[in-house]
This record gives C-alpha cells, structure tokens and sequence, in this order.
C-alpha cells in the first residue's frame, strides 16, 4: 500500500480531515484511475452491505419471533415450581403465624397449670401479653388464666406473663413466659401502630412444668 | 397505543410515552425501569441489522440468529452499562461483534482457501485495474444482487476471505467503525488496521471481478434465462462515496 492507496481509502472512509478531502478532490479530479479506483471500492462496498440486507431480509418475522419467545423465556420465565421459597425471616412471619399461635395458645390454655402469682402486679399496672397480639385481639390487662375460660375456644384469652424478671433496656421488655411447652425468656417490643414484636431469647434448659397441650 | 409526544408531561411513567416511534435513549429509560414493552420495541427495530452484522462474521444463519438471540439477553442483562457516550445503536453493534468473535473462537474452522494478510499490492497493477473495470462494469449493485448467482458470488467470496480480513470487511462496511476503533475491537495500531483494509478490500475485488466476469460469461452464452434487470444494466462507475450500513 503506497501513500495514494493509503489517501485514496481514507478519503473513501470519510477519514481524511477536511483540508486533506479538499486537496484530495482535486487530484481526483485530474486522474481518471483514481476515479476508476474509487468507483470500484464503492461497488464493492455496495455488494458486500447489500448481500447482508438481503440475508437479512430473508429471514422470516416468524424466525425473529422464535427468538422472541426464547428470550422472553429467559428474561422474565417465573421461578420454577417446586423450589423452595425464600423463607422470610421469624420477625417478618410473626404476624402470619398469628393464627397458629392463637390455635396453640388456646391449647395450651387448656392444659395449663395456673401461672404462678408470685410477684404478679394485680393492682392494675398491666402486664403486656407474652406474644404479639394483633389489636383486635388484645387480651384484657391483668387478666388470669382459668382452666375454664378455655372452653371459649373462639374467644382466646392468652396466659398472662409471670413477670418474676422485667427489664427494660431502651423500651424493650424481657419477660419470662411459658407458653405451649416452652419456657424461657422473651424480649417483646411494641411499636406505634400497637402491633408488639416478640424475640426469643433464650429457652429454659429444665423441663417445663406445665402439662403439654393435650 | 398512544403516544405522548408532548414534552411538558415529564412527569409520567416512561411506559406511558413509549412507542415503536420514540428515540432511542426515552426506550432505553423506559427498560431500565422494567418496560418489558420498550425492550421489545428497541431490540426489533435493531433485530434485522444486528442480524445483518452476525451474519457478516458468521456467515451461517441459524449461528448468526444464536447470537442474535444471546445478544437481546446481554443487551437487556447489561443495559446499566450503556453510559450514553455513542449512539446505542454503535453499543449494540459492539455487543454483537463481540459475540460473533466469541463465536468464531470457539468454533474455529478453516473455509475455503485462506488469503494471507500481508500480500503486498504496490500501486495499481493491470491485474487490479482490470479488476476495478470488471468490478464497474458488472452494473449497478442493487441490480446485481436481484439476481440469485450475483448475489452467491458475493457470498462465496467473502467465506473465501480470511478471517482477520472478512472481520475487518465487516467491522467497516457493516458496522461503519472509524480506524480508531477497529484498532482498539483488533487492538493493533491505526497504520496496521489500514493496511488490513487495504489488502482485504484487494483481495474482495479480485475475487468478485472473478466471479462477475464468470457469470457476465455465462449469461453471454445463454441470453434466454437472463433476468431483465441484468439486461438493462450498463456500466455506472458511482462517484459519490456510499455510506456504511447505518440506521
């Protein structure tokens, strides 16, 4: 490739700065076997950018729409059945396990041994229930357990804390609760829209003396 | 579906603006916050071209339609990555020439005869002067490649290019990538790259004039099956420089 080659392709590819395209024109002009030359790229890239759109021409829509549907598959197919959600966590599930807990803590009502008083503050500073309570559900304030009230299934009134230990660390209450089967100690926080959070801290390790729900 | 082309309501959603006639950065937005309707409209008014690009390099149509496919998942994977620097159009060009590279690597193969790079073309010989004349005097390309056999030469002639310089046809004619950027896509130097160009261009023209000059033959010889368009063709030699493919 000589200088005139090298000029003439980067005239022919709009590479030329615009003072070399204006002298190059005018050799141009001049010089038929340069035109000649030119002429014969631009065919060449004619051929070469029409044989491409004709190819692509060619191919059917209903080609490009199977490539559609595969794509779409790939993007935006929903997750395969049978894989195991993603569980979220306990405090996010506490308010849907409501209903469990309502039906075990009924259960265990029942079958429960009355707390033990000792300690427990009747004289109307109401202990807070053991577990999250949705609002409608709130049982009465310094309200006991009898073996009785169970029969009420439909009416839940759950068992009131034995608050042998409080502490309160920045409006976070830790109580202890026995509550179907278990026992240990809990740490329940209670936010603006009345809904109370509940955080196992740690399990008694002796069994429990409470029976077991029947 | 309506499209809201009045520039004050900036405050919709952009798939409320979103047509087969907006630009190509409100489709881009628009994807980005989830449009599935706004990817779809941008990937098929590229779908054909990108195509065209696939199958320059590629050369087979169900490899090329792959990386058509593989392209539109990259393309909507990484759309973050389109910084707005070039036209989105040059960006997806890109994607695509990198995917038929990936292609090529991957499934190397040898075809037809392979030119060598570095064959030296001093100024202009009878041999590439005779091939200039056949090549302008073939007729008007748009004419030629209405005719099947035409349009085969062309294609027979670039599977018989060698890789680098069937890449490089296609990086510039197709894809329309100034020397700078083909030196950066084959990172070598800018005067390396236009002496690629020049020996492909070469090589391309010799092979063409060949099989223009074959079928120019072959029709003399059977006038009957000639197709009007070649008959009516007469030798134009263009003098205006024609444009790479571009939307």
């Amino acid at each position: 490739m000589n200088e005139l080659d090298a000029k003439l392709m980067a005239y022919f590819d709009g590479e030329l700065d615009p003072d070399e395209r204006v002298e190059f024109e005018r050799q141009l002009a001049d010089d038929p076997v340069l035109r000649q030359q030119l002429a014969s790229l631009d065919t060449t890239r004619a051929l070469v950018v029409g044989e491409a759109q004709r190819e692509a021409d060619d191919v059917p829509a209903a080609r490009f729409e199977q490539i559609w549907d595969r794509v779409e598959d790939e993007l935006y197919a929903p997750p395969k059945a049978g894989a195991a959600p993603v569980r979220p966590g306990f405090l996010v599930r506490l308010p849907r396990l409501w209903p469990t807990m309502m039906a075990a803590a009924a259960a265990a009502v029942i079958a429960l041994v009355v707390w033990p008083r000792d300690g427990f503050d009747e004289s109307g500073t109401a202990s807070k229930p053991a577990v999250a309570v949705a609002p409608t559900a709130a049982p009465a304030p310094g309200s006991s357990v009898t073996p009785g009230s169970a029969e009420r299934a439909d009416d839940v009134v759950l068992p009131d804390p034995a608050p042998t230990e409080t502490e309160t660390e920045s409006g976070v209450d830790i109580e202890r609760i026995d509550f179907a089967g278990r026992s240990g100690r809990i740490a329940h926080i209670d936010d603006a829209r009345g809904t109370t959070t509940v955080i196992w801290i740690e399990e008694d390790p002796q069994p429990v003396d409470s029976e077991r729900s029947l | 579906m309506g499209l809201n082309s009045d520039p004050s309501s900036t405050s919709k959603a952009p798939q409320d603006v979103v047509s087969t006639e907006s630009d190509d950065q409100i489709l881009v937005d628009a994807c980005r916050a989830g449009d599935r309707r706004a990817f779809r409209i941008l990937m098929e008014r590229y779908q054909r071209r990108i195509y065209a690009v696939a199958y320059g390099y590629l050369r087979n149509r169900e490899d090329a339609l792959d990386v058509v496919q593989e392209c539109f998942i990259k393309v909507h994977q990484h759309l973050d990555g389109f910084r707005g620097g070039s036209s989105f159009y040059t960006w997806l060009y890109r994607v695509v020439a990198n995917r038929c590279i990936d292609h090529i690597r991957r499934n190397r193969r040898r075809r037809g005869v392979e030119y060598r790079d570095d064959l030296r073309h001093d100024s202009p010989t009878a041999m590439d002067a005779e091939a200039d004349r056949r090549i302008i005097h073939a007729g008007n390309p748009a004419a030629l490649l209405q005719r099947k056999e035409i349009l085969g030469a062309v294609q027979e002639c670039l599977v018989h290019l060698s890789e680098n310089h069937r890449n490089i046809i296609v990086m510039r004619e197709l894809e329309g990538m100034s020397y700078e950027e083909m030196a950066e896509a084959m990172q070598c130097a800018k005067g390396t790259i236009m002496s690629r160009l020049f020996h492909a261009r070469k090589n391309l023209q010799k092979l063409l004039a060949e099989r223009l000059d074959l079928d120019a033959d072959a029709e003399d010889a059977a006038p009957e099956t000639s197709s009007p368009a070649s008959s009516n063709a007469k030798a134009s030699p263009t003098s205006s420089s024609t444009k790479a493919v571009t939307p």
